[in-house]
């Protein structure tokens, strides 16, 4: 039943951190995460009176109900009592495709347990990995939850004998991944122990559910569930009333989640790159509430009547309406309009909010996804906390007009909310040809992307196909060559070179990154890359597309004042590389020498950017250049008759099978194939496997395109975009 | 054989000397550059009809980017052509290098030197002409760089007891002029970052307004008064000087505001 209480009641708990959980719901897509969170909050979520009478259920885009997925992440608060003390546990539901990952990337950073959903008859797949790993790189710990074991009893019918192989298990291969990827020191206690109720097993759907120490408590067992569903709807209803799910997740997550001041103590030293020994490092460590005021911004939701309301981590201090904060990504300040707090699926304004709780402020206008907000008289000494790594990169893209020309004003206004909510949709304008682009993790986020534009915003458009994104990269090295000023009075001189794939991986990894320290990401190049050291201490810039560039020069006059500039003619040479106009990844720039004309009136950027750029485009140009194209990994259970056809759909699609596994009567393939080839894929394979297949796709690697395929591929995208359709040669980009 | 001539025009109409005329008008093509400066009534119409010929503006690009191919194709054809350029042409501008390039292609050459800014802003002021150290351009922030060479060049010209003659940042064709409030105000902010007291408060500089023009403004006084004072419509150009003679002590007092 859903509590009624007071926002005072709950502002009460909230202030006594000891009574505070934070927790995701994170799992393969449709797993049943938000099946779980629905019935968690309809059994457990907390109401003011006032809204009481409107709808309970989790607020569903409709987008999300008919196509029955979740493609954004909701916060919600629950209330449950143990052992006769009350707690608030603020839970998210995440999205589980892998298109939406970033959602889940970013709601981890604010949480300090996950709750691992298993689907008992999929079992762990590729995305369940996927999340566990980034759950334990936060020092977020894990508990499991094994869902849908109705299916095992309906529909594979199997005995309580085999229902237990089966949990053990998925268990087994849990706590095989919490032991490869946790780390020393977490995962020994980490590790799901069944007796002592770290893993609940049960069913979302019909209510019920049990860890290993409540069923002893209320004497239930698997034969017993058996049994139940043997008598039909009243025997499952039955259950359900004897081992209600919620209570048993709930009592889980208040026994095993540590409160955020326990969490707080070791998971700052992960997420935060400061010195935990300064005053604001203290007081995020000990989560003060009296402390400066440090929120992590992990959502953006933008509210057709309230604006843009910003949800985050209170990590330290108490914020309160009224309060100015600083902005550190945006170097801005704002003033908090409104602080309000989650009560169930609503937000309820609340005077101020305490450390370690989940807040929802109005006023924050400038804050982002990913944005740090800190008391104006720490806007200096805050240190970012760690850059989020996100597992998958935007690869397809798709032009964009609206079907009626007088929609254009709108569809830049709708464009810019929808970017703002989702910061894995890149929209890009060109000013030239007047197209739209957005750019997206995959073809399903793209097309949910149009629906919420039709449905959210009454506007349609009119898409072209599908757009891969590709990368321009090299095989070679290149000599030295010049580049000159347009006004021939500045010149560079800069070699290019393939960027080791140890330096792309640290890079990947955030182990390298661009406001580094140089010193200390010259010794980890040095170290783990086997970098020069001149080369390691001359970077001056690292692009995020993973280009490096280094300055190898000496003395040279006026390069102090212009080398901001110089790095802009960096970037803007890898944001559109010379063969078709796509990013450049993967590229080592060195700086030899340059000379640089005296005065800033015949140095602006004007002068310098075509200079910088001319000369990396003619040495990328002779190192054997290339398009990469993204690769996707696919992780496909099927039974064992259709294996033949499953692999053949993948390979006349240039894709390689890697392994197969048998488990049971179920092959499991893990194979690769590029994006370029699986528009249609999910209907080629369920039509191949009458429909009796699962898979998860994830996003791979980049890869050279095959040479055969280049000449064509280039002259495609130069065609599209309007380009003369032979790509330039260096000569074009050495003049007198 | 075909001839380039580089012309300078001088700042106004009149500026123009009897050999840039005859030259102008020897010339079968005239470009006009008219994106490194301004003069106060030369356009490609007032001079047109002054020469009684059309006058072909060029554009920054065409210099630039392509090369000055639209001259040299011109020549090609057996034109004379005529570079028309405010100013001298080989003073505070770039072109020295359109002049090498044909140089290296054989054409015969010709330069009619003009009357430049900087010949204007030192006669104007009083100031004796061998005392003025390196020149610098104070140009606007860009990607939120500030270029800090101009005042790294009063301090140099300081400390050897030299003035500096500023020129300000100009794109005609983008529509920049700066003022010499946004350049003080630019210097001021450099100062507040460095804080080597190199620009002061209450130093008093020199600020000439269109110079040589009709309603040409000179005005000597503190930076602090100057930096909000209306000086009206571009160019401006700022002479911050260095250790007075008294005599040139007594050329600026004929200016001064206090
Ligand atoms: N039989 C059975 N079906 C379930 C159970 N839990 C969820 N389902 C069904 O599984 C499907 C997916 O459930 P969701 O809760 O939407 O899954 P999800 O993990 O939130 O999905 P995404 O957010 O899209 O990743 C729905 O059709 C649910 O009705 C269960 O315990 N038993
Ligand atoms: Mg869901």
């Amino acid at each position: 039943m859903v509590k009624y209480k007071m926002v005072e009641d709950v502002l009460k708990i909230m202030n006594n951190i000891e009574q505070v959980r934070n927790i995701g719901i994170i799992a393969h897509v449709d797993h049943g995460k938000t099946t779980t969170s629905d019935h968690l909050l309809m059994a457990a979520g907390i109401l003011s009176p006032k809204v009481a009478g409107e709808a309970l259920a989790l607020d569903y885009l409709d987008v999300e109900q008919r196509r029955g997925i979740t493609v954004k992440s909701a916060n919600i608060s629950l209330y449950h009592e143990y052992e006769g003390k009350p707690y608030v546990i603020n839970l998210i539901d995440t999205p589980g495709h892998v298109d939406f990952s970033g959602k889940v990337t970013r709601a981890l950073r604010v949480l300090d347990g996950a709750l691992v959903v298993v689907d008992a008859v999929e079992g762990v797949m590729t995305q369940t990995e996927t999340v566990l790993r980034q759950a334990l790189e936060e020092r977020v710990r894990p508990l499991l939850y094994i869902n849908k074991v109705d299916r095992l009893i309906k529909e594979l019918r199997l005995t309580p004998q085999q229902i237990q192989e089966r949990i053990v298990q998925i268990i087994k291969e849990i706590n095989g991944l919490i032991e490869t990827f946790g780390e020393p020191g977490f995962k020994e206690k980490w590790k799901l122990n069944v007796a002592k109720g770290m893993v609940a097993i049960g069913s979302a759907k019909d209510g019920w559910g049990f860890t290993v120490p409540y069923a002893a408590k209320v004497g239930i067992k698997f034969s017993d569930v058996v049994e139940a569903y043997k008598k039909g709807p009243e025997g499952v209803k039955e259950l359900a009333k004897i081992v209600p799910l919620h209570v048993s997740l709930l009592d889980m997550i208040v026994r095993f989640v540590p409160n955020p001041k326990i969490a707080q103590r070791y998971r700052i030293p992960r997420i935060w790159r400061g010195n935990v020994s300064t005053e604001i490092g203290k007081a995020m460590l000990e989560c003060n509430p009296e402390g400066p005021t440090v929120i992590f911004v992990n959502n953006i939701n933008i509210d057709r009547h309230a604006g843009l309301v910003a949800t985050g981590r209170i990590f330290s201090g108490t914020v309160k309406t009224g309060d100015e904060v600083w902005l550190i990504q945006a170097r801005t300040k704002n003033r908090v309009l409104q602080v309000s707090l989650y009560m169930g699926p609503h937000r309820e304004i609340a005077e101020r909010i305490p450390a370690g709780n989940i807040v929802a402020l109005l006023g924050v206008d400038q804050a982002r996804a990913g944005e740090t907000l800190v008391s104006l008289g720490f806007k200096d000494a805050m240190v970012p906390f760690e850059k989020l790594r996100y597992i998958s990169e935007p690869v397809v893209t798709m032009a964009i007009e609206p079907k009626n020309s007088r929609d254009l004003p709108k569809l830049i206004d709708i464009l810019r909310k929808m970017s703002i909510e989702d910061p894995n949709l890149v929209v890009k304008i060109n000013e030239e040809t007047g197209e739209y682009l957005i750019s997206g993790m995959g073809h399903l986020h793209l097309e949910i992307v149009l629906t919420l534009m039709k449905e959210n915003y009454g506007i349609e458009v009119i898409p072209s196909p599908p757009i891969i994104v590709y990368r321009e990269s090299i095989r070679a090295g290149s000599r030295v060559f010049e580049g000159k000023s347009p006004n021939k009075h500045n010149k560079f001189y800069i070699s290019v070179e393939p960027l080791d794939e140890t330096a792309v991986k640290l890079i990947q990894e955030g182990v390298i990154t661009d406001d580094q320290d140089p010193r200390v990401r010259a010794k980890i190049l040095r170290e783990q890359a086997g970098w020069e050291t001149d080369e390691a201490r001359g970077i001056i810039a690292i692009d995020e597309r993973i280009n490096v560039f280094v300055d190898k020069t000496r003395g040279v006059q006026h390069l102090r004042e212009v080398k901001d500039t110089i790095i802009g003619g960096f970037r803007y040479a890898m944001a559109e590389g010379p063969l078709a106009h796509e990013p450049v990844r993967g590229l080592k720039v060195i700086l030899h020498d340059a000379i640089i004309h005296e005065d800033p009136a015949h140095r602006g950027p004007a002068q310098i950017y075509p200079a910088v750029r001319n000369a990396i485009f003619a040495g990328m140009l002779i190192s054997k250049p290339t398009l990469l194209e993204p690769i996707q990994k696919l992780d496909i259970k099927t039974p064992m008759e259709y294996m033949g056809n499953v692999a053949r759909i993948i390979t006349q699609r240039r894709g390689r099978i890697i392994t197969v596994l048998q488990q049971g009567p179920i092959v499991r393939i893990f194979a690769e194939i590029p994006v370029a080839e699986s528009m249609d894929l999910a209907s080629v394979l369920r039509s191949a496997t009458a429909g009796k297949v699962f898979w998860g796709t994830e996003f791979s690697k980049w890869s050279p395109v095959p040479d055969s395929l280049l000449p064509e591929i280039i002259r495609k995208i130069r065609e599209r975009k309007g380009l003369k359709p032979e790509p330039p040669r260096p000569e074009d980009f050495i003049g007198y | 054989m075909v001839w380039l001539a580089f012309v300078g025009l001088g700042l106004k109409l009149k500026h123009l000397t009897l050999e840039a005329l005859e030259v102008l008008k020897d010339s079968d093509v005239v470009f006009l550059d008219s994106y490194t400066s301004v003069g106060e009534d030369i356009t490609v119409k007032s001079l047109g009809s002054l020469l009684g010929k059309p006058i072909r503006q060029i554009a920054r690009y065409e210099i630039e980017e392509e090369n000055g191919k639209i001259i040299f194709d011109a020549l090609n054809k057996g034109l004379n052509v005529s570079f028309a350029v405010i100013g001298d042409p080989f003073i505070a501008t770039t072109h020295i290098v359109l002049l090498l390039e044909a140089v290296k292609r054989g054409i015969e050459i010709r330069i009619v030197h003009g009357i430049s800014i900087y010949s204007v802003a030192i006669s104007c002021s009083g100031l004796m002409a061998y005392k003025f150290g390196k020149t610098a351009t104070v140009v606007y922030p860009k990607d939120n760089i500030t270029f800090e060479y101009p005042y790294n060049v009063i301090k140099e010209n300081k400390e050897r007891e030299l003035h500096t003659l500023l020129l300000l940042d100009l794109d005609a064709e983008k529509g920049v002029f700066m003022s010499a409030n946004d350049a003080l105000k630019i210097l001021l902010s450099i100062e507040a970052k460095r804080r080597e007291n190199v620009i002061k408060d209450n130093e008093k500089v020199l600020v000439i307004a269109r110079a040589s023009s009709k309603n040409q403004k000179c005005v000597y006084g503190p930076v602090r008064k100057l930096v909000t004072m209306d000086f009206s419509k571009p160019p401006h150009v700022i002479i911050i000087p260095g250790k007075l003679h008294f005599i040139e002590e007594e050329a600026l007092r004929r200016f001064s505001i206090e």
